[in-house]
């Protein structure tokens, strides 16, 4: 299957600053894409070229195998966009304000009625039809907004920092809303600093730092191109020092810390985090000279780095 | 398919600007304010009737003609652009923009709907005037066509200052800005005309001209030209005093207009009125230059915010150039035609 968008060399320079340094992306159909990545490393800034708002300095936008020519037009006909910081007209009540970009995009009347209708029950503000849109609170614009990018039914969703300023519900009513959007077909690129929804709703991730795509692709995928190891957790009753001789004398494991914080002295449990890049069978044959060395393992696990920390090993200058 | 749906901007912003009581609370206060100054007119009458000076009808018309005339002058050469300055700008203030622009609606209709929907409501208020500029009628001394001419330079004026308003909007990133950028113009064109005036006249040595084209810049100028040359005009059913011509420090051109004989209505006339004519004082025709002059100008800040607008690729000339240079040179042969040689203007 195509891709839904393709970015080959995408560059933005402003003057001498390089905002975006030869993007090249694939994002599959289906797929929610999600941004990550420190201020200014030009999340915006791509999704404001394949929202055709901006002009790239060179380099070339697929989307849905449709090249992006110089007025942008296509992007107009295939992508829904959500700006970072987006305002509503306060003065228009909020079927009104449907209305208005449905007129925009030059649906029909007998069209456009029908189709704010049933984006008002998608985004839940159906009870809301007849209010003004100034008196919505900031998760319900946020769902306006998002139904506004929706209403010409495009496959493609651009949404810039669609989480920012919402509380704890709104973030889980947003989270819903873009798995139903996913369900139904559409491709999402969306970008966040909140880091732990990005892991929950995106199925593939791209890490741009400095104007450039640094890795991309499923979340493990992007861990290893990081260099990101897993870790190995470790409880144990007793035999600390043997178990550490055995992980020291084995091939693949990296760093050993003592975690003390979470060792428990009136059970004597002690707790080990190792750097591990073994395959699951060396993980078997680790646990079992571990087991017998006389290391009293009570518990074993494993674990990543998350995103939390990923973003800011990459933010840290 | 586009162009048979009407303009979302336009639906948009006629449904906002009508919503709630500030819209019909400003209609009334400009009615208002007019029939307070046609009151003061009508008092200034009758107080000069009661210390014995000859007042009749038509001198009553006149006089309202002109206080009406340049009141609301005044107020559409302010107000406009007060409905227009905001009209881009605040969407970038407001974050519309970009959201505008990632639809398939083109500047130049983003403009368009931004400038019509202004201008309605302007439009709205000259036309409410029209029942009470009629009253004029019931007193005489002004023809009906003086009155439409005053109605089509008010369109003008409005265009003009409507357009300049939505071009500094679409240069200046805030609407305060914009504001400024709109008022500092205007005001430089009034004062400029009037200043331009005064300093060819002090240059010039020999025989002065006392009127220069140059007073149509000025709205001002070129209202008050109506207003003199439908006073001067005595077929428009208007009995001239004799004694009053030739008290005028004007040398009796706008000797009807008993109003504009009046500090510090006469410096209105400054620039308008010829002297050295041979068969006597003529009031030269400042309004027609205008209506040629502020459409071709309205014509141009178009063009221009239709460049501004456009968030990328600005500068680029297209079909789009071509036509408004056609437009442009058509108004402009056509206007120094009707301004030269047609009979009829």
């Amino acid at each position: 299957m195509s891709a839904a968008i393709q970015t080959i060399n995408l560059t933005k320079r402003y003057g001498r600053t390089v905002a975006l340094d030869q993007l090249n992306l694939t994002v599959a159909p289906g797929t929610i894409y999600g941004f990550v990545g420190p201020n200014g490393a030009g999340k915006t800034t791509t999704l404001r070229m394949l929202a055709g708002l901006l002009e790239p300095s060179s380099g070339e936008i697929r989307l849905l195998d449709e090249r992006l020519d110089r007025e942008g037009r296509a992007s107009q006909r295939l992508v829904g966009y959500m700006p970072d910081f987006f305002g509503v007209y306060d003065d228009l009540r909020v079927w009104e304000y449907l209305d208005f970009f449905a007129r925009c995009y030059n649906l029909p009347a007998a069209k456009r009625r029908s189709t704010v209708e049933g984006l008002l029950d998608l985004v839940d503000l159906a009870p809301k039809r007849d209010a003004f849109v100034q008196s919505l609170s900031r998760g319900m614009q946020q769902r306006l907004c998002l139904a506004h990018a929706l209403v010409h039914d495009p496959p493609i969703l651009l949404l810039d920092e669609p989480a920012s300023g919402l509380d704890p519900r709104a973030r889980v009513e947003l989270r819903e809303l873009l798995r139903t959007l996913r369900d139904m077909g559409k491709t999402i690129v969306l970008s966040s600093h909140i880091l732990s929804e990005l892991a929950e709703v995106c199925t593939a991730l791209g890490i741009m730092q400095g104007g450039r795509l640094i890795a991309s692709g499923s979340l493990d995928e992007v861990m290893h191109q990081l260099g990101n190891t897993r870790r190995l957790k470790l409880a144990l009753v007793r035999g600390l020092e043997q178990a550490q001789a055995v992980l020291r004398a084995t091939p693949g494991v990296g760093a050993i810390e003592v975690v003390e914080e979470e060792a428990v002295p009136s059970s004597g449990v002690v707790m080990l985090l190792i750097e591990w890049d073994g395959s699951p069978e060396a993980t078997a044959d680790l646990i079992e000279r571990l087991v017998k060395a006389g290391a009293g393992l009570a518990a074993f696990g494993s674990t990543t780095n998350d995103l939390e920390e990923l973003f800011l090993q990459i933010a840290t200058p | 398919m586009q162009m048979l749906q009407p303009n979302p901007i336009i639906v948009k912003e006629l449904r906002s600007r009508m919503r709630g009581g500030r819209p019909y609370l400003i209609l009334s206060g400009y009615l208002f304010g007019l029939c307070l100054i046609c009151y003061g007119v009508i008092r200034i009458f009758e107080a000069q009737a009661q210390s014995g000076t000859a007042i009749i009808s038509a001198h009553v018309g006149q006089g309202l003609f002109a206080a009406l005339a340049l009141a609301e002058t005044l107020l559409i050469t302010f107000l406009t652009p007060a409905l227009t300055a905001g009209a881009v700008s605040s969407e970038r203030e407001q974050l519309t923009y970009d959201l505008l622009l990632a639809t398939p609606l083109r500047p130049g209709r983003i403009l368009s709907g931004k400038l019509i929907a202004a201008l309605s409501y302007v439009l709205l208020l000259i036309f409410a005037a029209v029942p009470l500029g009629s009253v004029i009628l019931l007193f005489g001394g002004v023809a009906p066509k003086d009155l439409l001419k005053v109605l089509l330079l008010l369109l003008a004026i409005a265009l003009a200052a409507g357009m300049l308003g939505l071009l500094c909007s679409t240069i200046a990133k805030r609407t305060l800005r914009a504001t400024i950028m709109t008022y500092l113009i205007i005001m430089t064109l009034i004062v400029g005309a009037y200043l331009l005036v005064a300093v060819r006249t002090a240059t010039t040595t020999f025989g002065p001209p006392s009127s220069s084209r140059l007073m149509a810049i000025s709205p001002f100028g070129a209202m008050t030209s109506i207003v003199l040359q439908s006073a001067q005009a005595g077929g428009s059913g208007m009995v001239i005093d004799k004694a009053m011509m030739e008290r005028s420090s004007m040398g009796g051109a706008m000797g009807g207009n008993v109003l504009l004989n009046m500090q510090p209505f006469s410096s209105l006339t400054y620039g308008l009125i010829d002297n050295n004519n041979v068969g006597g004082s003529v009031v030269q025709p400042m309004y027609r230059y205008a209506y040629v002059g502020y459409t071709l100008f309205s014509i141009a800040c178009y063009w221009l915010a239709s460049h501004w607008v456009r968030p990328r690729r600005r500068w680029r000339l297209s079909l789009h150039d071509l036509l408004m240079a056609g437009v442009f040179g058509a108004v402009a042969a056509a206007g120094t035609y009707w301004l030269q040689v047609w009979p009829w203007r």
